[in-house]
């Protein structure tokens, strides 16, 4: 337990605590760009796998003057659709704001903040990867707490206030619908997947003095990943987290054939822009969780660790293989996206209360009875 | 630094509890309730006790507070214009509460209440409440009997509330068919 870092809000002198509130929002800013950038990525990811999915080019033409002439580089851009992301950036910066009359105003405004920044905070207690120090292995994170996991769940289930406070406040039809919608699936997933964690919990509490923290987690998993271990755990998890994120074969908040685009149709613009970007955190987020809890986190294959004696060459490698991960995990989510038609709303439902939870509750009371044999 | 950050919490806390008696409308009053538990929420986590915090933010602000937000939206339509009267009253008694309790414990309103909090964290509750573990050795050991009969006292209280809400519908439809 030496090794927890603690929230040193507890320090002595002023100076002592500016430093340490410096270097913590530095590191925090380092874990919210990671995300950040991810999520932009995914954005042209999603572009491009779609149209390879449907046959197509995708966006290949969008060009900025002066760098899409750099020879090699330039060229690079253009046809992979990058200079398409910074325009698509722009275009929230620069379209008009539409305020709606008929709004909750301070609601209104509220909502695409609640949409984001818990996925931000909630950033910050993944362990992206490893470092050593003193010969101890510590967590490549801005803050390592004792339930880590705990943290993770709990602030990312607030992302949902951002739906249900913007369907209401919208103060129309379908945006009240998609965030009814939202919340329902949302509460009833929580619950499959919160039970489906438990036994990977169990398992790492048989070694670990303290199992809820993400980087023990990780830590277990040097020999065996627990997808492999645990293959019904981890597949009720992922599908928990298809319909947390309210990616397509569960997205009933916005599904666009019959409630316009949900919960944010009354919002243009940049505020659209933070919800569009929550949405893809709140995916490279779980995709995290996902890797930490079943894929083994920052190892690169089961059985084989990062050498200690590599010193930050290691360190380097294991983030490389964390971000692998995460796009691979990405590519998962939209090639199912595009793949898969949507479920029915009563369908999501049953699926979530009749199926999941009851296999999760199977599945735990199997690996606790497993684990005190 | 510790001081700051107390008196941001403990007004996210109070302001949150008078934001529920005084907003007009439900919703309103409801996120009110969460930024409340927020503030509870952190309070903990000042006083180290991270489990409980984070249990308290994922079970209340993250599952119950979103069921309120969900049936208030469903009822939907602001307060009642009687509702003024009870607002006083809420008022008073909010006020009035904080008076038994700053006279019966004062050394919860004085400018002493981040001394006990610094010396709560620090000596009643040495590395104890910090981790996790700790709540399940306890819970099954040394509170057990008290942890069974909230259990109990739970299960109680939902069985009586399905059988209120089952005699509802039933006369309803029963008076729907005279």
């Amino acid at each position: 337990m030496q090794n927890l870092s603690e929230i040193t809000i507890f320090a002595s002198g002023w100076g002592d605590v500016a430093l340490d509130v410096l270097i913590r929002v530095l590191c925090s800013l380092g874990a919210i760009m990671l995300v950040m950038c991810f999520a932009g990525l995914s954005v042209v990811a999603e572009r491009k796998v779609c149209a390879f999915i449907q046959g197509r080019w995708g966006p290949n033409r969008t060009a900025i003057p002066l760098v899409a002439a750099i020879p090699l580089v330039g060229n690079f851009l253009k046809k992979n659709g990058l200079m398409q992301l910074m325009a698509d950036g722009l275009k929230f910066l620069l379209k008009e704001d539409p305020l709606p009359k008929h709004v909750d105003k301070f609601w209104y405004m509220l909502a695409p903040i609640m949409a984001l920044t818990p996925v931000l905070i909630a950033s910050c207690v993944i362990p992206f990867g490893v470092y050593w120090s003193d010969g101890q292995m510590c967590p490549l994170s801005p803050a390592n707490l004792d339930i880590s996991l705990i943290l993770a769940l709990s602030i990312g289930a607030l992302g949902v206030y951002g739906a249900l406070m913007a369907g209401w406040s919208s103060n129309s039809k379908f945006p009240y619908m998609g965030a009814m919608r939202a919340s329902a699936q949302v509460i009833s997933y929580e619950l499959a997947m919160g039970l489906s964690v438990l036994p990977v919990v169990m398992w790492v509490a048989r070694t670990s003095d303290s199992p809820l923290n993400l980087f023990e987690i990780a830590r277990a998993q040097e020999n065996l990943w627990f997808c492999i271990s645990q293959p019904l755990s981890a597949l009720i998890f992922l599908i928990a987290l298809f319909a947390e994120t309210n990616r397509l074969p569960f997205d009933m908040a916005e599904s666009e054939t019959d409630l316009v685009s949900g919960y944010h149709t009354e919002y243009g613009s940049f505020k659209f822009g933070l919800f569009f970007v929550g949405e893809y955190g709140h995916m490279v987020l779980g995709s995290s969780l996902f890797i930490v809890l079943f894929l083994g986190g920052w190892n690169l294959l089961p059985g084989v660790a990062w050498p200690e004696s590599w010193g930050w060459v290691s360190t380097v490698l294991s983030l490389l293989t964390f971000i692998v991960k995460i796009a691979m995990m990405l590519f998962l989510f939209i090639w199912v996206r595009w793949t898969l038609p949507r479920f029915r709303y009563d369908q999501v439902m049953r699926l979530g209360w009749k199926a999941l939870v009851p296999l999760a509750l199977v599945n735990f009371t199997a690996y606790m009875l497993f684990l005190a044999i | 630094m510790q001081d700051i950050v107390y008196y941001i919490f403990c007004g996210m806390c109070l302001g949150g509890g008078l934001g529920v008696i005084l907003l007009p409308g439900y919703v309103n009053s409801a996120m009110s309730m969460l930024l409340s538990m927020l503030g509870v929420a952190g309070l903990m986590l000042m006083m180290k006790a991270y489990f409980l915090a984070f249990i308290m933010i994922m079970v209340y602000a993250g599952a119950v507070l979103v069921l309120f937000v969900f049936v208030v939206m469903l009822i939907g339509g602001k307060s009642d214009g009687i509702s003024n009267i009870r607002k006083g009253i809420l008022l008073l008694l909010w006020v009035g509460l904080g008076a038994v309790l700053g006279y019966f414990e004062p050394q919860i309103f004085k400018s002493c209440a981040v001394e006990h909090l610094k010396t709560t964290a620090e000596t009643v509750a040495p590395q104890y409440v910090e981790v996790a573990k700790n709540y399940g050795l306890i819970l099954f050991t040394k509170f057990m009997l008290p942890f069974q009969i909230a259990g109990v006292l739970l299960l109680g209280a939902m069985v009586g509330a399905i059988v209120i809400a089952k005699q509802k519908t039933t006369r309803k439809s029963r008076g729907d068919m005279v």
